[in-house]
């Protein structure tokens, strides 16, 4: 039996959501970010290896980098998920599409905050680095790929 | 006829998209295990020939420690007698020598990392000199170091280490090895910064004098390089060799347990796909039977009927094959790191001259699969009459 334009959505919106949910769930639950520091930043080089309890620009009461990611990413799965209730809401096509644009502009976001926009850790091979970034990297692919195929898809729903 | 395949498989999604499914997941499991093993062994090369060196000797009770250190980057501190330098120089073969000094630094509390200090001599060094040379850079001068690419350094950067600032003068390339994590710096500061370190680190450093922990070594003939090995064994005691087939053999075993999962994934797999994606077929061909009559009746060849069949289940397989080693290589390069780091070997993006094959290898044995699957009923579709199909099948 061929799936009408109408149960087509309500699947991608279903989609929408989970990928949401697991967006704002993956840098606190799936894949943790680092513990949270609360130590002195060094303000003359970095230092490395030497024993003492110092991290690189850090004040007292901050967070490290990978935390304000994961604030952010739960802002964007926050959208994700709101954007696929929407959609379940308005089924039509012009709604679809412009939802569908939101959703690939999302999934850029998704990819940006941990590569570009705000980053990781120093450490390569911290936990932020090795696990949450690239799993919000696939997360933010995938949404931005359900845009696409909202934006695209053909139907005959007015 | 290409297109008359393809609509075919359109006309079924869920059937043909499970196959594909199922395709997907052999491919997958086949590349994933090559790319892991050829991955691995680049890395090595690749390692090896950044340090320049044929054999690299290490203290036979530090071997787990040197080949860690190379390996994973694990940061160690060994030594042994400074006696087998002269030692392995005598060995007729051997170019040049270069001997190492591994210092591992302090480990530290949270953002702050445990890595691996590699002290050289200038004068005798071929491994970084040479690399500095051909960027226009002069050697190595006072408190100047050269970091692994993976450390969070810029050129300019100061760095302490034990207390002692170094500045950095230079960023390696990535290796996907140890050395990756790993800083060259110069031995006259290594024992400087060990001096000071009484004063300047929570935990001082101490340096046997003319210590060394490993010796590098270039033969005038690299073929040479397992009789080399064998002699040095023999005439240094205490001594084990490394080159890049033994480190290759180790990162081998370690990877063993995967690629034997991984092996028997794609077997399992294909044992349950050949019998489901030949009772799929029989039952496409057994579906499609007044069509076959109808395009047998108006002219179509035994032939053309057998490449009809044959063909949609080959472009099933083969969608299915590119599908898997495309999700499989960008799973492996988005968690490579944490790939590597769980089953502690180096891991590198492979060279195309390694990944081709291991592309290839995958995608045909899986169309193979495809095809041996659907070869029978494509046969039978071939030896239908006609009259007989039009009159008992529906289209």
């Amino acid at each position: 039996m061929a799936l009408t334009p109408v149960h087509r959505n309500r699947i991608f919106a279903g989609i929408l959501i989970l990928l949401g949910f697991l967006i704002i769930a993956t840098p606190w639950f799936i894949f943790p970010i680092c513990e949270i520091a609360d130590k002195q930043s060094s303000m003359q080089g970095m230092q490395m290896g030497t024993g003492s309890d110092q991290s690189s620009s850090m004040t007292a009461g901050t967070h490290m980098t990978c935390w304000y990611t994961a604030e952010a990413e739960t802002g964007t799965g926050a959208l994700a998920v709101f954007a696929g209730l929407i959609l379940l809401v308005l089924p039509g096509r012009d709604a679809r599409q412009a939802i569908g644009g939101i959703t690939v502009g999302i999934g850029a976001i998704t990819i940006l905050l941990p590569t570009v926009l705000i980053g990781m850790c120093t450490d390569p091979d911290s936990p932020c680095n090795i696990g949450t970034k690239p799993a919000l990297v696939l997360l933010g692919l995938l949404t931005a790929v359900i845009g696409l195929w909202l934006v695209t898809a053909r139907d005959t729903a007015p | 006829m290409s297109w008359f395949i393809v609509k075919s498989i359109i006309r079924r999604p869920a059937r043909n998209g499970a196959l594909m499914f199922a395709f997907a997941f052999i491919a997958a499991s086949l590349f994933s295990g090559s790319y892991l093993l050829s991955g691995a062994g680049d890395s090595v090369q690749s390692g090896i020939s950044r340090l320049g060196a044929d054999l690299i000797v290490v203290p036979e009770n530090s071997t787990a420690e040197s080949e860690a250190v190379l390996l994973q980057g694990s940061p160690s501190t060994f030594f042994f007698d400074s006696g087998v330098v002269a030692g392995i120089e005598n060995i007729s073969g051997v170019a040049a020598v270069e001997p190492q000094l591994f210092i591992a630094t302090l480990p530290a509390t949270c953002c702050s990392m445990s890595i691996q200090l590699i002290a050289i001599d200038p004068a005798r060094d071929f491994t970084i000199t040479p690399w500095l040379a051909d960027r226009q850079q002069q050697p190595l001068g006072k408190d100047e170091i050269i970091v692994g690419s993976s450390l969070p350094a810029r050129t300019g950067t100061t760095l302490f280490f034990y207390g002692h600032p170094f500045v950095v003068a230079g960023k390696l390339d990535p290796t996907g090895t140890g050395l990756d994590m790993s800083v060259f710096i110069r031995t006259e500061d290594a024992y400087t910064m060990a001096n000071e370190s009484k004063e300047t680190a929570v935990t001082p450093l101490q340096l046997p004098p003319d210590a060394v922990s490993a010796v590098l070594v270039k033969l005038d003939d690299p073929a040479e390089t397992a009789n080399i090995s064998a002699r040095i064994a023999r005439d240094v005691p205490g001594t084990r060799v490394l080159s890049s087939s033994t480190l290759v053999s180790t990162v081998a075993g370690q990877l063993a347990g995967t690629t034997r999962l991984l092996s028997l994934a794609a077997a399992v797999a294909t044992l349950v796909t050949l019998p489901l994606v030949a009772l799929v077929s029989a039952m496409a061909v057994h579906e499609r039977r007044r069509e076959i009559g109808v395009l047998r009746a108006l002219g179509a060849t035994r032939v053309t009927v057998f490449r009809l069949v044959l063909g949609e289940f080959l472009l099933v397989a083969a969608a299915g094959a590119f599908l898997g080693i495309l999700v499989s290589l960008g799973l492996l390069l988005l968690f490579g790191r944490a790939l590597a780091l769980a089953l502690a070997v180096p891991l590198a993006l492979p060279g195309l001259t390694s990944l081709l094959p291991a592309v290839g290898t995958a995608f045909g044995a899986t169309v193979a699969v495809g095809g041996l699957a659907a070869l029978f009923p494509a046969i039978q579709a071939t030896r239908m009459e006609p009259y007989e199909a039009m009159r008992s099948g529906d289209i």
